[in-house]
C-alpha cells in the first residue's frame, strides 16, 4: 500500500497537478434543465393559442406574436445554449487535461449569459424586438452577447486550449472551435444596425421613451437584409444547433458506450465537410422569393451536398455503439443518444429535401417547416442534451442517479410526445400546402377563403399540444430526478487531483516529411512532402492557426453569398414608383414589427399561379428597398399581406384588430384590444424618420425639426376621419391611437407598384442605374 | 469608374463556380491528408476521451516516432 504510494510519488516527478472545475459545469447543467422547461412551457402556451386563440386573454404580453420569439430564443439560446456550455466546460477540461483557463471568465460567462436570457424574457413580451427571426434581441443585448460569447466564453476556451497538456486536439474540440468562431461572425454580421432611439437622444437631447431607446434599424434593407438574415438564421442552425452537439456526441457517446468512436478519420472528414458546406446553404430559405436565381440555386446544390457528410456523422455515431447494443436496452442514456443521433440523421435528410425547389414550393410557409425544426431541436438537440445530463449529473454530484426507472420513463414520454408533435404537424403542413395550391378546372382556387385552410388544422394543433405537454413532462421528471440525485450528494465534493506532463515547448512531433524522391527538382520534393500529409497533423495541434483556417473556410462561403448582393446594384432593380413610407406608416410598420405580426404573416408573394390568384401580383425585389428590417416572414399562419393595401376598409381592419373572430369567424389571429387604446408615440416619429434618412432613405424635408411628427399627425387625423365616415368611432377618439398607424401601414402595403412615379423619383431611379 | 461598376460588369455566373472549385480542391487535400494518417495514430486520438480521467496519462511522449504504436488505455 505505502510502497504503492511511494511508487506513484516517484512516477509523478516532472508532472503538473490540476483540478477540474466541475462547479461551473453543475451551474450550466442546472441552467440547462430549468430554462429548458421554461422554453417548453412557453411553447405549450403558444401551441394552445393556435388551437384556442383566446388563450392569450387579450393580454398584450401574452400574445402569440410576442411569445413565439421568446419560445424560440429560450429553446435555442437558453436550453440548447446552456447545454452546449455544460458539455464544453466538462469535456474541454478533460480533453485538454487542464482546468479552464480562468475561473473568473467562467463565472462571468455563466452569469452574463443568464442575464442575457433574463433580459430576453423581459424585452420580448414588451414588444422590444428587431423583428428578425432568432435575432430578435435589440442592440444593447446584442452587444452583451458579443462580449459574453467572444470575450468571456471564446477567450476562456482558447486560453484553455493553449495551456492544454494533451498534444492532439480531439475532434470534439474542433467542433467547439468552429462554433465559437462562426457564431461570432454570424452574430456580428447580422446585427449591424443604427440604434435609432439612442442616436435621437444624443442628437436632440430628447428622450422618447425606453422602448424607443432600444429601437434600432438594420443598415441592410429589403433583399439584402433578407439574405443576411437567412445566412445568419441557417448557419445558426449549423453552428449553434449542429456543430457543438456533434462535439458533444463525439465526446459523450464514446464515454457512455465505453468505447472509442467508430472511425476517427470519418469524424475529421465529417468536420471539414460541414464547415465547408453548411455556410453556403443559407439561400434555401428564400426560394421563389425576390432573391436572384443563382443565389438560390447555389443554396440548393450545397444543401443537397450536405446530406452526405451528415449521414456519415450519423453512421459514425451509431456505429460507436457496436457491440454495446445489448446495453441500449437497459441504459436510458444510450437510448437518448441513439434516438438523438437518429433524429440528426432524419433532420439532415429532410433539410436537403426541403431545399429542393419543387418540394420547397409546397412546404414553405407551412407547418412542414415547423415539424422539421422540432424533429431537429426536440429529437437531436433535446435528446442529446438529456443523454448528456443523465450521464453527467451523477458524476457531477458524485453519487448515483436517483432513479434509472424515471430516466427511462422520461425517455419514453419524451419520445411519444415528440412523435405526436411531429406527425400531427407534418400532416397539418402538407394538408395546408395542398389546400393553398388546389384549383379547379376553371382556374379558380378550390379554397379561396384562407380561413378554410386554417380551421382544417385545428385538430392537428390539439394533438401537438398533447405532444408538447408530454415532452415537457419528461423534462420535469428529469428535473425531479436531478434534484433527488443532488440531494444525495456528499457533504463536500471530492476534488481529485490529476497529474500530467506539460507540453514541451520544443516538441517536434511528426518530423517534417523527407522527400522520398531521389532525382527531382525542388517542386517535386515539395509535392512529395505535401503528399505525405503530415501538414494537417501539424496544424491540427496549433489552436490559433487552426481557428484561423476555420474562419477562412466559413468566410469564403459567406462572401460568395453576400458580396455580390452588396456590390451589384442591378440585383435589385429600382422601381421608380416605390417611395419611402410616410412617417405615420413607418411608425405603423414599427408596431407591426414589435407585435411580431411576421410570426404569422408573410409579405412575399411567390410567382406561382395559385399565389398570385390569391394575393395579387408576385413580389418584386425593388419593392422592398425601404424595408428595414425586411418582413417576408417564414410561416403563413395567416394570409400573405404584401398586397394588403386597399383590400379592406379601415373599418374592417379596426373591427378585425378588436376581435378577429367578428370579421373572420374561426380566425385564430389573437385579439389586439390594446392597439385601440394605446397612444402613438408621436415624439419618437421624428427619430424614426431621421434614422432612416441617415441610412439613405430619401426623406427630404421630412428630417427638418418636427416636420415628420407634424406630417404624421395630419395623416392620422385623415385616416381617423375616414374611419369615422365608414361607420367607425368618432375621429377624436381614434386619431392618436396605435391602430391608426398600423392601418396606415397596412393600407400602403404593396400599392406603390401600381402608382404613377413622381417626376423627380423617375429621374432619380434612372440615375441610379 | 467605381469598384461597384467593375464588379457589376463582371460575369457573376462564374463566381460561384470558382468558389466551388476552390472548395473542392481544399476538401480533396484535407481528405488526402486524413486518409494518410497512420492507423495507430488515429486509434490513439480516438481513445483520448476514454483516458481523460487517468491521472498519469501524459501522452506527450507517445508522439515521438519511437513511441508510435505503443498501446495505452
Ligand atoms: C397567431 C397568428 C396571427 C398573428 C400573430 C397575427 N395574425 Fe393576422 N391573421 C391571422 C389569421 C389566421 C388570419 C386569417 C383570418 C382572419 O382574417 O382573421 C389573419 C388575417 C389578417 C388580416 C386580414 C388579411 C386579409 O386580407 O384577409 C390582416 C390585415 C392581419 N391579419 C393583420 C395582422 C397584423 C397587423 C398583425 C399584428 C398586429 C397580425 N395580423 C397578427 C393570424 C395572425
Amino acid at each position: 500500500m505505502s510502497e504503492h504510494a511511494a511508487q506513484n510519488e516517484a512516477s509523478r516527478e516532472g508532472l503538473e497537478s490540476f483540478v477540474y472545475d466541475d462547479k461551473i459545469v453543475r451551474m450550466f447543467a442546472w441552467a440547462t434543465i430549468i430554462w429548458g422547461i421554461v422554453g417548453f412551457l412557453v411553447g405549450v402556451i403558444i401551441a394552445i393559442q393556435l388551437a384556442f386563440p383566446d388563450a392569450g386573454f387579450g393580454i398584450e404580453y401574452l400574445s402569440f406574436g410576442r411569445l413565439r420569439p421568446l419560445h424560440t430564443n429560450a429553446a435555442i439560446f437558453a436550453f440548447a445554449g446552456n447545454g452546449i456550455f455544460a458539455a464544453v466546460y466538462y469535456s474541454t477540461q478533460r480533453l485538454c487535461k487542464a482546468r479552464m483557463f480562468s475561473d473568473l471568465l467562467s463565472r462571468l460567462h455563466f452569469w452574463g449569459w443568464q442575464l442575457i436570457i433574463v433580459s430576453a424574457a423581459l424585452t420580448l413580451p414588451l414588444g422590444i424586438t428587431q423583428g428578425k427571426e432568432y435575432a430578435e434581441l435589440e442592440w444593447p443585448i446584442d452587444l452583451a452577447i458579443a462580449v459574453v460569447w467572444l470575450v468571456f466564453f471564446g477567450g476562456n476556451f482558447i486560453g484553455t486550449l493553449i495551456k492544454r497538456r494533451e498534444r492532439h486536439i480531439y475532434v470534439a474540440l474542433w467542433f467547439y472551435i468552429a462554433t465559437i468562431v462562426t457564431v461570432t461572425m454570424l452574430h456580428v454580421g447580422n446585427n449591424i444596425w443604427l440604434p435609432a432611439g439612442f442616436v435621437h437622444l444624443i442628437k436632440t437631447g430628447e428622450f422618447a421613451g425606453p422602448a424607443f431607446l432600444m429601437k434600432s434599424y438594420p443598415v441592410y434593407a429589403g433583399v439584402q437584409d433578407a439574405l443576411m438574415q437567412w445566412w445568419y438564421g441557417h448557419n445558426a442552425v449549423a453552428f449553434f444547433l449542429t456543430t457543438p452537439f456533434l462535439g458533444l456526441m463525439y465526446y459523450f457517446m464514446p464515454k457512455a458506450a465505453e468505447r472509442p468512436v467508430f472511425s476517427y478519420k470519418l469524424s475529421i472528414i465529417h468536420f471539414w465537410s460541414l464547415v465547408f458546406i453548411y455556410i453556403w446553404a443559407g439561400p434555401h430559405h428564400l426560394h421563389y422569393t425576390a432573391l436572384p436565381e443563382w443565389a438560390s440555386t447555389l443554396g440548393m446544390v450545397f444543401s443537397v451536398m450536405l446530406w452526405m457528410p451528415s449521414w456519415g456523422g450519423m453512421i459514425n455515431g451509431l456505429l460507436t455503439l457496436r457491440g454495446a447494443w445489448d446495453r441500449v436496452a437497459k441504459d436510458p442514456i444510450l437510448k437518448f443518444f441513439v434516438v438523438g443521433v437518429t433524429f440528426y440523421g432524419m433532420s439532415t435528410f429532410e433539410g436537403p429535401l426541403l431545399s429542393i425547389k419543387a418540394v420547397n414550393s409546397l412546404s414553405h410557409y407551412t407547418d412542414w417547416t415547423i415539424a422539421h425544426v422540432h424533429s431537429g431541436v426536440l429529437g437531436w438537440n433535446g435528446f442529446m442534451t438529456f443523454g448528456m445530463l443523465y450521464w453527467m449529473m451523477p458524476r457531477l454530484f458524485q453519487t448515483k442517479l436517483y432513479s434509472t426507472k424515471l430516466a427511462t420513463m422520461h425517455f419514453w414520454i419524451g419520445t411519444i410526445g415528440m412523435v405526436l408533435y411531429i406527425l400531427s404537424i407534418y400532416t397539418a403542413g402538407i394538408t395546408q400546402g395542398l389546400m393553398w395550391r388546389a384549383w379547379d378546372e376553371t382556374g379558380r382556387l378550390a379554397y379561396p377563403d384562407f380561413i378554410e385552410t386554417v380551421t382544417k388544422l385545428i385538430p392537428m394543433y390539439w394533438i401537438r399540444v398533447i405532444g408538447g405537454v408530454l415532452y415537457m413532462s419528461g423534462a420535469i421528471i428529469a428535473l425531479y430526478n436531478f434534484f433527488m440525485t443532488w440531494k444525495a450528494r456528499p457533504e463536500k465534493y471530492e476534488e481529485p487531483v490529476h497529474y500530467a506532463a506539460p507540453l514541451s515547448p520544443n516538441y517536434e512531433g511528426d518530423p517534417e516529411a523527407k522527400s522520398r524522391l531521389t532525382a527531382n527538382a525542388g517542386f517535386g520534393h515539395a509535392g512529395d512532402k505535401f503528399l505525405q500529409g503530415n501538414w494537417h497533423r501539424r496544424w491540427e495541434r496549433k489552436p490559433i492557426r487552426f481557428t484561423v483556417y476555420v474562419l477562412v473556410a466559413v468566410l469564403i462561403g459567406g462572401a460568395v453569398e453576400a458580396v455580390p448582393m452588396f456590390l451589384v446594384s442591378s440585383n435589385v432593380p429600382s422601381i421608380a414608383s416605390v417611395q419611402p413610407y410616410t412617417p405615420l406608416e413607418l411608425a405603423g410598420r414599427d408596431i407591426y414589427i414589435s407585435e411580431g405580426c411576421y410570426n404569422c404573416h408573410s409579405q412575399m408573394i411567390r410567382p406561382f399561379y395559385w399565389e398570385t390568384k390569391r394575393y395579387g401580383d408576385y413580389s418584386k425585389p425593388g419593392e422592398f428597398v425601404y424595408d428595414r428590417p425586411f418582413q417576408w416572414g417564414s410561416r403563413r399562419i395567416g394570409p400573405d399581406l404584401h398586397r394588403e393595401g386597399g383590400r379592406k376598409s379601415h373599418l374592417w381592419h379596426y373591427e378585425h384588430f378588436k376581435n378577429p373572430a367578428d370579421t373572420s369567424p374561426g380566425s385564430i389571429m389573437p385579439r389586439y384590444p390594446w392597439l385601440l387604446s394605446k397612444e402613438i408615440n408621436f415624439p419618437a416619429i421624428q427619430g424614426r424618420v431621421d434614422a432612416n434618412a441617415m441610412l439613405g432613405v430619401p426623406y427630404g424635408d421630412m428630417v427638418l425639426d418636427g416636420a415628420a411628427e407634424e406630417h404624421a399627425q395630419f395623416q392620422a387625423a385623415t385616416i381617423a376621419a375616414e374611419l369615422e365616415e365608414q361607420g367607425g368611432p368618432p375621429m377624436d377618439e381614434t386619431m392618436d391611437k396605435q391602430v391608426i398607424a398600423l392601418i396606415a401601414y397596412l393600407q400602403r402595403l404593396g400599392t406603390d407598384l401600381y402608382k404613377e412615379a413622381p417626376a423627380d423619383a423617375q429621374a432619380q431611379a434612372g440615375g441610379d442605374q | 469608374m467605381s469598384f461597384t461598376d467593375i464588379v457589376s460588369n463582371m460575369n457573376l455566373d462564374i463566381y460561384p463556380i470558382i468558389s466551388l472549385i476552390l472548395f473542392l480542391v481544399a476538401f480533396a487535400l484535407i481528405m488526402w491528408s486524413v486518409l494518410r494518417t497512420p492507423k495507430t495514430e488515429s486509434n490513439r486520438q480516438a481513445n483520448i476521451p476514454l483516458q481523460d480521467d487517468y491521472d498519469l496519462s501524459s501522452t506527450d511522449n507517445m508522439h515521438n516516432p519511437a513511441g508510435k504504436g505503443a498501446s495505452h488505455g
